[in-house]
Order: structure tokens, then sequence, then C-alpha cells
């Protein structure tokens, strides 16, 4: 790989500086790496694409990458809309002659297709799980521990529910110390602390608790009491449904034990869960009450990595490595384009402060300064809501901006220039202002700009992530990484983070990277110690 | 002297720097020794590595990139360069001190000259039997007495930016006599300073004899040695050529090299004017008058009480306060074909002058005439027919170059510009070339690939491209070694006899001056205070000023001078 290698035409300071660049590995692969990245971007269409390379049909060729071709052309429906061409692929008239076919890009998504839930291979299978829960109740009881009002106690005083009121509590359960001296502190009013006992008769054992009390205005004439069951162990069970079956898979112990017509139950809203979401069964058996769930993945986006969506889906169903890669030209256009104007702009108002200095120095300075507190973001909301956004428009406002600080850096070194005495001997000459600033000074001014080039772009492609993540930046639905970024927000979808996040990362570090071996290029300072 | 004796000797110092383009041998073999209150002269042209054996010493050499390849450097019996650190630090400042050339740079701008001194007192407290602050800041205001700096109690409150360069120089002494160092390395003392405030650096160098204080002094300047020094090494590309007592090796130098550098240097007085063999000033100066007809010459150039003032602007409108005069109510002349020599001190406003006559400077009043037309107050695009005849040759030969352009293209540039290029590009180069006596084929390369002295010489080739009539050379030799400086002064002098050209020859140093010059203007304070034929005004200078001046210059070989300069001292 030959790339900038010092040519002959270089002055021999670009050439010695091209040649420390080169020998700083890091920042030369940082280069190579960036650049294949940008142009493999620039070439996003060839690689990422829902539109086929090449279609075959009925004995013509079409290229629908480059070309547009309506429908019409493949379904002769007479629309003359955009074709699906995925969907025109799958369809019985196109694929069953053997003579159509389609070459599709290696990555067949687009960064702005809408990915058919359908076409998401997740399993079918439904998860039945049997869990064992707990039987609870609550009995408000009065002085003289007769029940008064009941809620679901009916099994733990082995009568039916409606029997449960006006039953005597000490009937059953023989009353602990505890709970009478709980219940008369209620009953007188007084303020109590949470209790709770767990008593055992014959097999079962009860949890009785009471809440905290506060005294209130009126005496209670009753407490509430909770009961709750204490298992000795929880039952558990978990069974398979596939729809295609139509059968319930991994059957244990416990399915065996089900009555028919609980299994029937069962299956029947494994089945509809097939198609929807359904509410948990309860049912009992052997004296222990069973909750049973149905859990299905379903496709609901944003969608977790899966099959060829290597990277997941984002919130509407569009594939996240295709935006991405999208992104990636996105960014770096801008990023470019951004950093290459408002280097333009910042040299030519920089140059003409520093060289003539005096008035127009003076002037500019002042001007500037009160450009530099416009505030961006203002100007930026405002324009976009009149003209509406686009990124030749945040192009423009954030350009407007950014060419301060090179004006800057500029001005200063034109104004240093100007004094050196190679600049005095032009004008001596009689050289025009043209071919001062152009030939004698520029050339020797451009050390901050390209020093500073591959941070700028940093800075222009994090600002444009940051704008886009607040939802200043580019119009939906461009593909941006600060986009992305944004659907996340609030919601723990890992593949929304983690991706988009490595992107900005990796270009980054890349920009870093080369940006240190220009700095070590133009000032190639030996790391030397001074005792 | 017996070695034993010595304070510092240096044993075979080798150092060396790895650089991207390659090894650079700086110093080779190099043996010295510096005794008890003796003053030794290290004597080299630029880049002979003396510079680099001053900072060895000390350690003060950045390392990567140099490396100590062999040899020690001994100072009362210790190898500086092994010694751990911790005892090195003992021992700068308070047994070795150095003085640097550029004093604004050895001082701290943010820390008032006060501090800086009694900081130093302060800090070696411990070893120096207890300070106090106060004490430390009457015993540094008593040193700013001593080194002779007017108000020492106000001046310990300045800022170094407060002080001239001669008075910065003077504290930079006092912070390393104060110490009171075995031994003080003073790195070219005085090359940035005026010749007036020069001497009066060297008298304070000499008082340190009295304090038996040991000084190593590295200059590229001869006259600086003979004034001083006991004895004198004499260095040359990263070797030692020659040493010994001063007086003796002036006599009769060994080695060829010394005879050269002894021989290049400008002397003001004495038989020098003959030396570069050229016919008195008054020969030339009826040499002329028989040119043009016994007529006196009508001036080619002439400033009529030309006046540029720079406004000193204050507060928040930066309203004009006052104003600093450059040039003041100057008027001269400049006959075809002669020199003109403009003599000043930093500051007086000799460039401003310079640059005002070729109309590189507005001037505020007065009038420039070249050929009888009136060119002050033209606007650029007026001046341009004049730029052919008006070219100017700068002092830094480095930064004087475009460095991105090649030879070939900085000199053919302003021919282009004038639609005069009527020859190939490469041959019109390769012409200027021959003519400042480069090789032709130098014109696609670089300035970087040339040394100073043929840097300058292509700096006269474009100047000279355009033929001019007018040249002003504004300190055109200074920076240049006096080897060098001896063949640009015998090229410039060629080049006026073959093409007639005025020169306008500014410099500080009288003694390069007069080597060109058949008659010399004395400016001071934007004012000329004397002008005249050269020899006349070297000789029977009517100025006070020219008069300083003059005395203040050191004249090697001068012995009466040396013992003056000398004993005054002692």
């Amino acid at each position: 790989m030959k790339l900038l290698a010092p040519a002959s035409w270089f002055d021999p300071i670009t050439r010695k500086r091209l040649a420390r660049f080169r020998a700083s590995r890091r920042a030369y692969w940082s280069l190579l790496i960036l650049l294949f990245l940008y142009l493999t971007s620039l070439g996003a269409e060839l690689l990422c694409n829902d539109r086929p390379l090449y279609a075959r049909y009925e004995n013509e060729s079409y290229f629908p990458v480059f070309f547009f071709y309506p429908e019409d052309a493949f379904t002769g429906n007479g629309l003359l809309t955009r074709p699906d061409y995925k969907a025109i692929n799958a369809s019985s008239a196109f694929a069953d002659n053997e003579a159509n076919f389609m070459i599709f890009p290696p990555l067949p998504f687009g960064p702005q297709e809408i990915i058919k839930p359908s076409s998401i291979p997740v399993s079918e299978e439904i998860e039945i799980h049997a869990q064992q829960a707990p039987r609870v109740a609550s009995v408000n009881i009065d002085g003289d521990f007769i029940i008064r009002r009941q809620r679901g106690a009916g099994w733990f005083f082995q009568v039916p529910d409606g029997a449960v009121e006006g039953m005597d509590f000490r009937g059953t359960y023989p009353v602990p110390a505890g709970l009478a001296q709980a219940l008369s502190e209620r009953r007188a009013n007084r303020p109590a602390g949470a209790w709770s006992q767990t008593i055992s008769l014959g097999e079962k054992r009860i949890e009785l608790s009471l809440s905290p009390y506060k005294p209130r205005r009126r005496t209670q004439d009753t407490a509430r009491v909770l009961l709750r069951e204490v298992m000795a162990e929880e039952r558990r069970a978990a069974w398979r449904y596939a729809p295609d079956a139509g059968q319930v898979q991994g059957q244990d112990e416990l399915w065996q034990a089900l009555t028919p017509a609980q299994r029937a139950a069962i299956q029947a809203q494994a089945q509809a869960r097939a198609a929807a979401p359904v509410g948990a069964l309860t049912l009992e058996h052997a004296g222990a009450r069973y909750r049973v769930t149905f859990t299905k993945e379903d496709v609901r986006f944003p969608f977790r990595p899966i099959g060829r969506h290597w990277f997941g889906l984002d919130d509407t169903g569009r594939d996240v490595l295709a935006r991405i890669f999208y992104g990636l030209r996105t960014s770096l256009n801008f990023g470019l384009l951004l950093v290459i104007a408002s280097m333009v702009v910042g040299t030519l108002i920089g140059a003409a402060q520093g060289y003539y200095g005096g008035k127009i120095d003076l002037t500019g300075q002042r001007l500037t300064e009160i450009w530099e507190s416009l505030p961006f973001l203002y100007v930026l909301i405002l324009l976009g809501s009149v003209y509406g956004r686009s990124f030749i428009l945040l192009l423009a406002v954030y350009g407007v901006f950014n060419w301060i600080g090179v004006s800057y850096y500029m001005r200063a070194e034109f104004l240093r220039l100007r004094r050196q005495q190679f600049v005095e001997s032009a004008l001596c000459l009689g050289l025009p202002d043209r071919k001062i600033l152009f030939r004698h000074i520029l050339p020797n001014a451009l050390v901050p700009l390209t020093t500073f080039f591959p941070f700028y772009l940093v800075g222009a492609i994090g600002t444009l992530a940051a704008l886009d993540y607040l939802g200043f930046g580019l119009p939906p639905p461009t593909a941006s990484w600060g986009q992305l970024l944004a659907q996340a927000q609030g919601q723990p979808h890992w593949w929304l983070i983690l991706y988009p996040s490595l992107a900005l990362f990796i270009v980054i570090l890349l920009c870093v990277f080369i940006g240190e071996g220009v700095r070590n290029a133009f000032d190639p300072r030996p790391p030397s110690r001074l005792e | 002297m017996n070695p034993s004796e010595a304070l510092l000797s240096i044993h075979d110092l080798t150092v060396h720097f790895d650089t991207d383009e390659g090894l650079v041998e700086a110093v080779n073999d190099l043996s010295l020794e510096v005794g008890r209150g003796e003053i030794v002269g290290l004597v080299g042209e630029s880049g002979s590595g003396k510079t680099v054996t001053a900072q060895t010493i000390l350690r003060l050499v950045p390392r990567p990139p140099a490396r100590f390849v062999t040899g020690g450097v001994f100072f009362a019996g210790e190898d500086l360069l092994t010694l751990p650190i911790e005892r090195l630090r003992a021992i700068r400042g308070a047994q070795i001190s150095m003085i640097f050339q550029e004093p604004m740079t050895a001082l701290s701008p943010l820390h008032r000259v006060g501090s800086q001194l009694s900081e130093m007192l302060e800090r070696r407290a411990g070893s120096n039997g207890g300070v106090s602050r106060a004490a430390a800041w009457k015993r540094s205001e008593e040193w700013l007495a001593r080194v002779g700096l007017p108000d020492p109690a106000e001046r310990m409150r300045f800022y170094p930016h407060q002080l001239s360069g001669g008075q910065r120089q003077r504290v930079m002494i006092a912070m390393a006599m104060m110490m009171k160092p075995k031994l003080i390395i003073a790195d070219e003392p005085s090359t940035a300073l005026d010749v007036t405030v020069q001497a009066q650096i060297f008298k304070l160098l000499m008082s340190m004899k009295e304090e038996e204080t040991s000084l190593l002094l590295i200059t590229h300047d001869l006259g600086v040695v003979w004034e001083l020094c006991d004895r004198l090494y004499v260095m040359k590309d990263s070797r030692l050529v020659e040493s010994g007592p001063l007086e003796a090796l002036f006599r009769a130098p060994a080695r060829a090299y010394t005879r050269a550098l002894l021989d290049a240097v400008p002397r003001l007085r004495g038989d020098g004017a003959g030396r570069a063999g050229r016919p008195p000033p008054a020969a030339t100066a009826e040499a002329g008058a028989d040119a043009s007809d016994a007529a006196p010459a009508r001036p080619l150039m002439e400033a009529r009480d030309l006046r540029v003032w720079f406004p000193v602007k204050k507060g928040l409108l930066a309203r004009t306060t006052g104003h600093v005069k450059a040039v003041d109510g100057v008027s001269l002349a400049v006959e075809p074909g002669r020199t003109l020599g403009l003599v000043g001190e930093s500051g007086s406003g000799k460039t401003t002058l310079g640059r005002a006559l070729i109309g590189l400077q507005p001037v505020n009043d007065g009038e420039v005439l070249f050929a009888g037309a009136t060119i002050s107050g033209l606007k650029r695009r007026q001046l341009k027919p004049y730029r052919r005849d008006l070219q100017m040759i700068f002092q830094d030969p480095y930064s004087s170059l475009n460095p991105r352009m090649t030879v070939m293209d900085i000199l053919t540039e302003g021919l282009e510009e004038h639609g005069l290029l009527d020859a190939p590009k490469r041959d019109k180069a390769a012409q200027l070339l021959e003519e400042v006596e480069l090789r032709a084929d130098m014109a696609s390369r670089y300035p970087f690939e040339f040394s100073g002295g043929e840097r300058q010489r292509i700096n006269i080739a474009r100047a000279l491209s355009l033929e001019p009539k007018f040249i002003v050379c504004d300190e055109a030799v200074s920076a240049l070694d006096v080897t060098i400086q001896a063949q640009i002064i015998q090229l410039l002098r060629r080049l006026q006899e073959k093409y007639r050209m005025a020169y306008l020859f500014i410099s500080h140093d009288l003694s390069v001056v007069r080597q060109l010059s058949e008659r010399i203007v004395v400016m001071r304070h934007g004012a000329l205070v004397e002008e005249g034929e050269t020899d006349s005004v070297l000789f029977k200078p009517r100025h006070e000023y020219t008069r300083a001046l003059i005395d203040a210059v050191p004249i090697p070989g001068d012995l009466a001078r040396r013992r003056r300069m000398r004993g005054a001292a002692q």
C-alpha cells in the first residue's frame, strides 16, 4: 500500500511530514481503515439494500439499485409506485418461472425498509408454566371473634365461602395469645404495630397477620386478619405447545395427574395464545392451587438481534445494521462537508483580518464576537421550523457558527506570518496581495488547519449525533446514529445502545488516532527528559 | 596548568544527538579545563558544538535525543555526568551557575525580579546557614546594586518585561553570582545586547575574579574573548582545534582555522581598511567625482525631514495618547553607486528608516525622493514601477526565504511579476546563482538545504534579480559567523562595483559598517546625531554618543585596551 507516498512534487516540508505520518503505524492504519469505511459507505447501496442488484424477469434485465422501475413492470397491475421487490420475488407469478431471479446485495435490507414481522424467524412455540400459588384470604372479626366479613376464606375454614360469615373464629383455630392482644389494642383504638404468626392446623400451615394500626376518629368494631397458606414446597412444571403439532409437549407427572377437562382448558388457552396474548389460568389440583401462564416471543419493535438482523431492529422495524451503515455515510459526509466549509470560510475571514490588520481586524473581531454569542440551538430550531429540517439546513446553520474557531487560528497565523521577512521581501518585489496571501502566507499557515482537521471532524460527528439524539438534527427517516440512540431512551434495548455507540466510538477513535499522527508529523518532538 | 588544580575538567567528551535525519555528532573528543579564578573562553562558529558542551556540564541537554557517548565532566573530583540527580541539583546554582544568551526567556515572566532572586537564596537556606525571607530580599537588593542596576529597591518589584535587555542580563548575572558559585558558565552573555551595554556587562563579569569565581565564557565573538579571557579554546565542527593562553594564541595561532577566524574579525581601527583590498574611501569619493564630470553627484535616494511616528494607544476606546517617534526628522542622501552606513543601537529606528525609504513603511511627514521623484505617500500600485529599483536584503537568512518554494521560484518570482522574464526560469536562476557565487544546479533545491551564508547569498540574488539601483541591507550580515560575514561583505562590494548600485547599509556593528561604507550616519532615538566620511566619524567622532559607541567596541589584538579592561576590574 503506497498511499500518501511522498511524491516528488510536494515541497520538502510536506514530504517530510508525510513520511513522518506514514511512519506512525497507528495513525496510518487508522487513516486507511477510515478511508476504507468511508469509501464502502459511499457505495452502501450496493452492499446493503432492499432492492436487488440485478433482476431477471421475462428475459429482461433490470438494475433496480441504479434505476427506478414501476411496480407495473413486474406485476402488470398498472401501479406506477415503487415495487416491493422482496414481495415480488416471493410471489408465485415471479418465482414459478425458473428463468426469473433476483440478486440481492449481501445485506438485503434497506435503511428505510420496514421489516415485516412475519419475516422475522421467531419461535412459534408457546411456553406454558404451571406454578403452585398460595391461597390468601381475609376475615374481619369482632370482639367475640365472630367473623363479620370475609373474602375467599372458605378453604381456610373448610366450608363454602358464603358460610364463613357468622362463624366463630375460635371454632376453627385456637386463638394465639398475641392475636387476642393485638385485637384488643385495635378495638381500644390504640396505635399498634404489625403482627403475624404462623399456626398449624392439621396439615395446613397458615400465617395470620395484622397490618399496623393507627388510631382513627371512630373506634372500629372489627379488625381485619389476613390468612395466607404457607406451602411446604412450591410445585412447578413447564410444558411446551407447538401450534403445528397441536399438542402439549414435555408431559410430566403433574400433567398426567390433571383431569382431562383441565388439560383441555390448558390446550385451548395455548392455542389461543398462538394468535394473541391471553391471561393466566388458575386450577385446583390435589388440594393445591396452580397458576398457569402462557408465554411466547412476539415480534414487537424494537426487536433484538435475530437471524440475519445481526444488530437487531429499531422501533419501526428497520434493520439496525443497515441504518448504522448508512448513518456512517451521513455522519462522515456531514462531518467532512462541515469541516471543509468552516475551514474555507474561517480561513478567508481570519486571513483578511490577520493580513490587513487595523480597522478590518478590529471590526471583524467585534462582529465575530457578536455573531458567536447568538444561540446556535435557537437559530437551528427557528430556521428548522420555518424551512423544515434538512441535511443542507443543518449543515448551513452549523457551518455558519463553526468557522469562528478556525478564523481565530488563521488570524493569528496570518498576523504572525505577515511580519515574516519572506513576506516583506515579496512586498519588496512588488507582488500583489493575492499572490502574497496565497503563495507565500497560506501554504505556511496551514499547519493549524491540518492538525485540527481530524479533531474538528470528531467534533462535527459527535455534534451531529448529539443533535439527532435530541431531535434537532436530521429529519426522519434519515438514517443516523443519534436517532438510534434516542430510541433506546428509557428502555433497555441494549442493541440500540451498544451498536450505534460502538460505531460512534470506532469512528471517533480512528479520527483521534489520525489526528495524533498528524500532530506528531507536524511537531516531531521526541519524548525527551530534562533532568 | 596543573590538571590537579583544575576546578572543572572535561575529558574526551563525546555527545551525540539522534535525530530524524540521523546521528548528529555535536561534541567529539573534547577535553577542556577551567582553573580556579580563571576566565576561559570557548570560541566557535555556529554549530561548532560549544553550546552543547556548556549545557552538558550541568546535564541540561535533553536526553533523548542527546546521548553522552564517552568522557566525563569532573567538577571538584566528581563526574557530573554520572552523579545522582539529587547531588547534581545541589551543585546547580550553588556551585555552578549559568548565564544564558536571551535573558528574557531565562527569567520567569510571571514573577517579580525580587522574588526570583530571593527565592534562590531562601531555597538554599539549609546549606547556606539559614536566610529568612526578609534577609534574602535585602541581600538580593544589595546584589542588584552591585551589578549596577539603578534604583535597586524599586527594580526588585519589577517584572522582567519592565526591564531592558541589558538590565535583565544584569539580573541574571546577579542571580548567578549571588550564590557565590565556584564556576559560572556564560553562554553568549552579551550577544543580544548593544555594544555600550555589552561593555558594562564585561566589567561585571571581570569583577567576578574578585570573588575567586571561575568563568567559562562561550562566544562566537573574538573581541569579547580578547577583552576578558585568560585562556582560549577554539572549536570547529564539534572538535577542539586549538587551545592556549590568550595573548600567545592571538599573536601566533598554530592552526590555519584559528588564523582564518582571527583574520575575519572586522577591525574598527588600525590597518584594517586596506586589508580587504579596497581603495581608501577618499580615493573612491574622488573616482566617483571624476566619473560624474566633477559636478557633485545628484543623490539617488534622498530623505527630507522624514518622520515615522507610531501612535501609542491606551484605554477602552484606544485613544492615541502619544507617539513612539521611531524616525523623527531625518534627512539623508545616498549617491548612486555609493554606500551609506547607518549605525545605531537597537530601538534607534534604523530599520524603520530603511523600510520607509523603500516604501515598506508609510511616513507621517517629510519626503522620500528617488532619482528626484517623490515616492513617499504613493499608493502600492503607484509604487510598483519603483519596486524594480528599490530592494532590501533582510537580516535573518532563515525567515527571509519562503520554506515552501524552490530557489528557482524564489529568484524568478519578481521578474515574472514585472514581466521581465526573458529567459527560461532555470537559466535565469542559474545566472543569478552564479552571480552570488553559488552553483547553478542549486536552483531546484529548497531553502532548508542551505547554510546561513548560502541563504544570505540567495537573498542577495533575489534582491539583484530586478537589477535595482538602491538596496537597503538591514543587518544583512549580523546573523552570520565572522568568516561568512567577510565573504558576504566581499560579495556585496564586488556586486556594487559591477552594477553601480547604491547601498544603505544598516548595522549595529561599527566595524562591519566601516568595511563597506564611504559615509556613515549615526542614529539615536530616531534622529541622526552624526554624519560624515567613514574614517572621520570613526577616528574623530564629534558627538559624544558616537564616541561612546566606538569606545565600547572590543578590539581584538589591542593590548592596551585589554590591560585597561582587565586592570579596571582588578
